[in-house]
Order: C-alpha cells, then sequence, then structure tokens
C-alpha cells in the first residue's frame, strides 16, 4: 500500500481515492435528494451537506467495528462508514425497507458497521456518544468512538458532561466539530463567547487542533488520523475542530434569510471535491476520464437505489407497535 | 429462608447480576463503598469488580442517562443509580428517548437498549420539591419504557434481576422507606417476572390498587377497616409496565369498588390511568366512583404538617375506601 507521498506522508494512494470516490457518490446523492425535497415526495425533507464532503476523510479512516454518531447532516458519515445507498433512500422516502424501516427518517441505523441511529434533539448525542466509547474501552478489542457535533448543538450542556467524562476515563473517543458558522440561522459569533471551538479543549484536558481551511482534505485527513491513531492506543479522547462552510440552506425550504446571495457565492467558490481531485490529479492518483467514471458510477448507483426505494412498499400500520421492545434472549 | 433488608436485596441483586454477565456494569454517583448511599457497592464487590465495573461519576445526569443508552446499544448492561427521582429528572429528555429510541431507529432484530435507571422516589422526607418527588406517571406517560417499583426485599431482588437481564430500558423506582425494612429473600437464583401483580391481601368488599410507597399503607388501612367490618383486597402490580390488568380486573370484577393509591401527583397520575382502564372494562361490575389519593397537586412541602396535608396517609385511603360504600 504505497503512501502518496506528494500529498501525505501518512495516508496511501488506496485511503484518498477511496475518500475522494466517497465524496463524489456523498455529493451526487446530495444533489439528487435536495431535488426529491423540493418536489415534496420525501417527509423527512433534507439537510443538504453540499460543500461539506471533507467529513467523510476522518469517518474513511476508521475500522468497520468504530462507532460513529452523527447530526442531522449526516450523509457523508453514512456513505463513508459503507452503508448502502438504497438504505438510505427508502428511509427518506419513508419505506418499510428503509434503514429504520421508514421510522427514522434521518435517524439512519446499521449496527454492523457502528452507526446506531441518531439523537433528534441537537447535542444529546454527546453522551451517548462517550457511551459507546465506555462500551469500547470495556470490550477492549481497540474499538473507537467518533463524534460529529456543529458548531449549533455544541452549545449544549451535555457536550461538558461527556467531554469531562470522556477525558476523567480516557475513553477512546474522537470529538469532531464541524464548524459552518451557522447554528441553522444563528451566526456562530452570535452563539459563541469563544471564536475557536477547539479551545474549549483544554478544558477537558484533551489536545485540540482547528482546521482553518477545512476543504483542505488532505490536511482534515492526517488531523484526523492521529487523533485516531491517539485513541486506538488508549491515550484518550481529542477535539478536532474543522471549519467548514454551508452550501444551501439549514435543510430544504430554508428561506435563508440570514445570509446574502454573495456570501453563499464566494463560499461556493471553494469546492473541496474539486480542490482534493485537482491535487490528486497533480500527484498523478487520478486521471482524466477518471473524474467521469467516478461520477457515471455514481449516479448510476443513486438511480439504481431511488428504483429500489420507489418500488418498495410503505410501512403497515401495525408496524408502528412491533418494534418498541426488543425480545430478550436470557 | 433468611430475612434481609431491601438494601441488601438489592446489593446481593447486582453482585450476582455482575459475577454472571461480564456486560453488566453499575453506575452512578454514589456507587462506591465510600460513598453515603445505603445501597452503595459493598467492599467485597469493589474486590471482585473494580472501578472498571463499578464507574463512580460527577453530577452528571445527562451522561449518566444517555451515556448508559449509548453503552447499552454497543453492547453493555448497565444499572444506573440517580439516587432520587429528582435527579433522575434533570435528565428527563435523555430518559424518555431512551425509550424511543429503538422504534424510531427501525427496531430491527438485535438491536436493543438494555439499560436499568434506578432510583429512591420521595427520597428524602422534608426535602421539598425536588429532593422528594415521586414522579411516577411521568415515565409511564412515554412509550419505550418498562417500569418496576418493587414493595419488598423478595421483589427488590427479583425485579431487579429481571430488570437487568431484560434488552429494555427499565426504570426501576422504590420509596425510600423501604431500604431498611427486612424481609424475607429466596437464596439463589430469584427472578420476578415483569407483568405480574402480587394479592398482597384478599378482600371482597373493595380493592385498593397500591403503587410502590402506598402498598404497606393500604394493608394498614385494610387492617384498620377490617376492624369495622370492611374487607379490602390490596393489590400490588410490582411493574406499571408492563400492567396486570387482568388481576386488577378480575379483583374489582369481584368487589365492584376500586381504590388507587400512589406517591404521585394526582393530576394524569397512575390512578387516573388505572381507573380508566378499570372503568372502561369494568363500568357495569363497578358499584361506585373510582377513588384516587396521591399527592395533591401542590409541590412536595418541607413541614410535617403540609406534607400530611398534601401527601398520601392511611387515614386518606380509609376515606377513600368508605366513599365507595357510602
Amino acid at each position: 500500500m504505497a503512501l502518496a507521498k506528494e500529498l501525505s506522508s501518512v495516508l496511501s494512494q488506496e485511503q484518498l481515492l477511496r475518500i475522494y470516490r466517497d465524496m463524489i457518490r456523498t455529493r451526487i446523492l446530495d444533489e439528487q435528494m435536495v431535488k426529491d425535497a423540493n418536489s415534496g415526495n420525501m417527509p423527512p425533507g433534507w439537510h443538504s451537506g453540499q460543500g461539506e464532503e471533507v467529513i467523510v476523510a476522518p469517518v474513511s479512516l476508521l475500522r468497520k467495528d468504530d462507532y460513529v454518531t452523527y447530526t442531522h447532516r449526516g450523509a457523508y458519515v453514512w456513505i463513508a462508514k459503507g452503508i448502502a445507498m438504497k438504505d438510505i433512500i427508502a428511509e427518506f422516502y419513508a419505506k418499510s425497507t428503509g434503514s429504520a424501516a421508514g421510522k427514522g427518517g434521518t435517524h439512519i441505523v446499521k449496527p454492523t458497521v457502528g452507526i446506531f441511529g441518531r439523537y433528534g434533539e441537537q447535542g444529546g448525542h454527546f453522551p451517548v456518544a462517550a457511551g459507546m466509547a465506555i462500551a469500547a474501552q470495556m470490550r477492549g478489542e481497540g474499538q473507537i468512538a467518533m463524534m460529529f457535533f456543529g458548531d449549533g448543538c455544541g452549545c449544549r450542556g451535555p457536550l461538558h458532561e461527556a467531554m469531562n467524562y470522556a477525558s476523567v476515563w480516557k475513553l477512546p473517543i474522537v470529538w469532531i466539530c464541524e464548524n459552518n458558522g451557522q447554528s441553522m440561522s444563528v451566526r456562530s459569533d452570535r452563539a459563541w463567547a469563544i471564536k475557536d471551538i477547539s479551545q474549549i479543549a483544554g478544558s477537558y484536558a484533551m489536545p485540540g487542533k482547528t482546521i482553518y481551511d477545512g476543504n483542505d482534505v488532505v490536511a482534515v485527513a492526517e488531523a484526523a488520523k492521529e487523533y485516531i491513531d491517539r485513541a486506538r492506543r488508549g491515550e484518550g479522547p481529542a477535539l478536532l475542530e474543522i471549519k467548514t462552510f454551508r452550501w444551501r440552506g439549514h435543510n430544504e425550504g430554508d428561506a435563508q434569510r440570514y445570509r446574502t446571495r454573495e456570501e453563499i457565492a464566494a463560499g461556493m467558490k471553494n469546492d473541496c471535491i474539486k480542490l482534493f481531485e485537482a491535487r490528486l490529479m497533480d500527484a498523478g492518483l487520478l486521471k482524466s476520464g477518471d473524474v467521469e467514471y467516478f461520477m457515471s458510477a455514481a449516479d448510476a448507483e443513486v438511480a439504481e437505489a431511488q428504483k429500489f426505494a420507489e418500488a418498495s412498499p410503505d410501512p403497515k400500520p401495525e408496524d408502528a407497535f412491533t418494534t418498541i421492545y426488543a425480545k430478550t434472549h436470557h | 429462608m433468611p430475612e434481609i433488608p431491601f438494601y441488601r436485596a438489592i446489593q446481593d441483586a447486582l453482585a450476582e447480576e455482575m459475577r454472571r454477565d461480564k456486560r453488566v456494569y453499575y453506575t452512578g454517583e454514589a456507587v462506591q463503598p465510600d460513598s453515603s448511599s445505603i445501597y452503595r457497592a459493598t467492599e467485597d464487590m469493589w474486590k471482585e469488580f473494580g472501578r472498571n465495573r463499578i464507574r463512580e461519576t460527577g453530577i452528571q445526569e445527562a451522561m449518566l442517562a444517555a451515556g448508559s443508552a449509548g453503552a447499552a446499544m454497543a453492547g453493555m448492561h448497565p444499572v444506573v443509580d440517580f439516587m432520587a427521582v429528582d435527579f433522575m429528572s434533570a435528565a428527563m429528555d435523555e430518559v424518555l428517548v431512551a425509550g424511543l429510541w429503538r422504534s424510531g431507529q427501525g427496531g430491527a432484530e438485535g438491536f436493543s437498549i438494555p439499560v436499568t435507571y434506578m432510583a429512591a422516589i420521595n427520597t428524602y422526607g422534608g426535602g421539598g420539591y425536588s429532593h422528594a418527588r415521586s414522579q411516577i406517571g411521568y415515565f409511564w406517560h412515554g412509550p419505550g419504557l418498562k417500569m418496576a417499583l418493587p414493595t419488598t426485599p423478595a421483589d427488590a431482588k427479583g425485579l431487579l434481576k429481571t430488570a437487568i437481564r431484560d434488552d429494555n430500558p427499565v426504570v426501576f423506582l422504590f420509596h425510600r422507606r423501604f431500604l431498611t425494612e427486612r424481609g424475607q429473600v429466596p437464596e439463589g437464583e430469584y427472578l420476578v417476572p415483569f407483568g405480574k401483580a402480587t394479592v398482597r391481601r384478599e378482600g371482597k368488599d373493595a380493592t385498593i390498587v397500591g403503587v410502590s410507597g402506598c402498598v404497606p399503607m393500604a394493608l394498614d388501612a385494610a387492617a384498620d377497616l377490617e376492624k369495622e367490618g370492611v374487607s379490602v383486597e390490596v393489590i400490588d402490580p410490582r411493574t406499571l409496565e408492563p400492567l396486570d390488568t387482568e388481576t386488577i380486573f378480575n379483583s374489582v370484577a369481584k368487589t365492584g369498588r376500586l381504590i388507587t393509591a400512589d406517591d404521585d401527583y394526582i393530576r394524569c397520575g397512575v390512578g387516573a390511568e388505572i381507573a380508566f382502564q378499570v372503568q372502561e372494562r369494568l363500568f357495569k361490575q363497578l358499584k361506585a366512583p373510582v377513588q384516587r389519593v396521591g399527592n395533591l397537586n401542590t409541590p412536595i412541602p418541607v413541614a410535617k404538617s403540609l406534607m400530611a396535608a398534601v401527601m398520601p396517609t392511611k387515614d386518606k385511603i380509609i376515606a377513600a375506601v368508605k366513599r365507595t360504600l357510602a
């Protein structure tokens, strides 16, 4: 597995290309889901992550049995962790074949890859993630947990409880803040007393770092790898902040009264996928023709998943009652 | 059969389950042997299981509630001690969401959240509105949470063992008055299934369904009423979810009179729910309207005189029974 020496001293060609491929798949899925949400046939709506596909990078460096908790803007997590397109699309179409049997919407779930859904009320997942890290620590098989939060939910109290506990117990967890500067409509300079969220790391006796150019996929991947390896060695938690830019509204239907068209256009000029693509081409890892290949493969994958979802049945009314309790096996 | 205090029955259940299943661990503020809690882990448990499985925390209820749910999703069986139900309610959303989570995430076979949330109710007599609540109805109201409320040491042991083995979130509440009371507890493996009420006293004129702290009160009321020639049946549901409606319905079908008695606020409370289910099934057999005894709709006071005015008492239960006979 040759290192891509011109790009990174710690990441392999295979890892970099996998990140690139999954960023493309995430973007194409997102573009289709935006269309569906705006045509009104998607009950949970869609929280677009266009512009923030860099989040694929840290997830793709995880083991299959590592745990990840995510927010409503989660498509990059689901794709990079290996959840099938059809499970995602069928769930958003609220079909019984969806990953959460049509009951979860944005609560995509796949336990076999360490994804157990999400906490609907923003910021409730800080302790849930720490709890998964407790299980990883107790089991002692080298698993870690990764937790994604935005500048939005980072204002909530459970952050303090979870980060403090995780540091006391040196839990194997990597906290990653995706700071796009917007808590829905609230700008982070109106919601936070500090400028860089990584500053709170010291309060929890853990290392912290901010990647100011969140479009630099290699820099983000390398920083994440350092903290992942550290957690896996049993050295405890760390906090990585990535400054990103959200291209679309908080969700489809958001009138975006809180920012100007000029501001949005300026932010969209830096496309993390295009920037990464250019570097991969310069390093000889991507050739012209490869880009079309990846994009048309993703198009086909999304189209096939949509056909599957459209043909799938709606949940039956009696299904509302069958999944509340697990069967006890003792 | 040995006679042991309620708190000892809890400790025994914990130690046995932790020994039986490595995934079980005990967590909370007061779990270590040097804590102030009466049902803290014993020195022997600490020697056997250590810090890894007796996980003391600071005051962090959201972490206790949702962190334990996360650990449970990832395969562990945490037992969480909140000490007082008032403190558990600092993480009310987290506890309620633990009940909603499985189904909201599709509830596939294999997905489970085997967590037990423990707390005392009416925890600090004289502790007032934030240290003496019961809040039973709040947890019973939402889907997905099982609820066990033992009133004897034997039931404490048997229900806690069942709760720990159950692959679902269980809210396990007990009145603080019970903790030092002694009772016979079978030795060895002793499990009490959920959904099986006990008839604590047989009678034919009226049925009292008592919950938690009101069960002994109802038994005292029944003893007094017997002297006046009134024969009262006392039922202890032991679990509210699942609820053994069959035993309750059979009793009220026999007596025709129902009185509910529990420590929670009466509005939207435990008694209200039981009363509705009974009248829905047995309206024609009822000889009188259902009566409920509980905490009046006011924050729990501190002074003994005020508490007597506001909270359930034996005399209020007796008066309620007599109203059904009038």
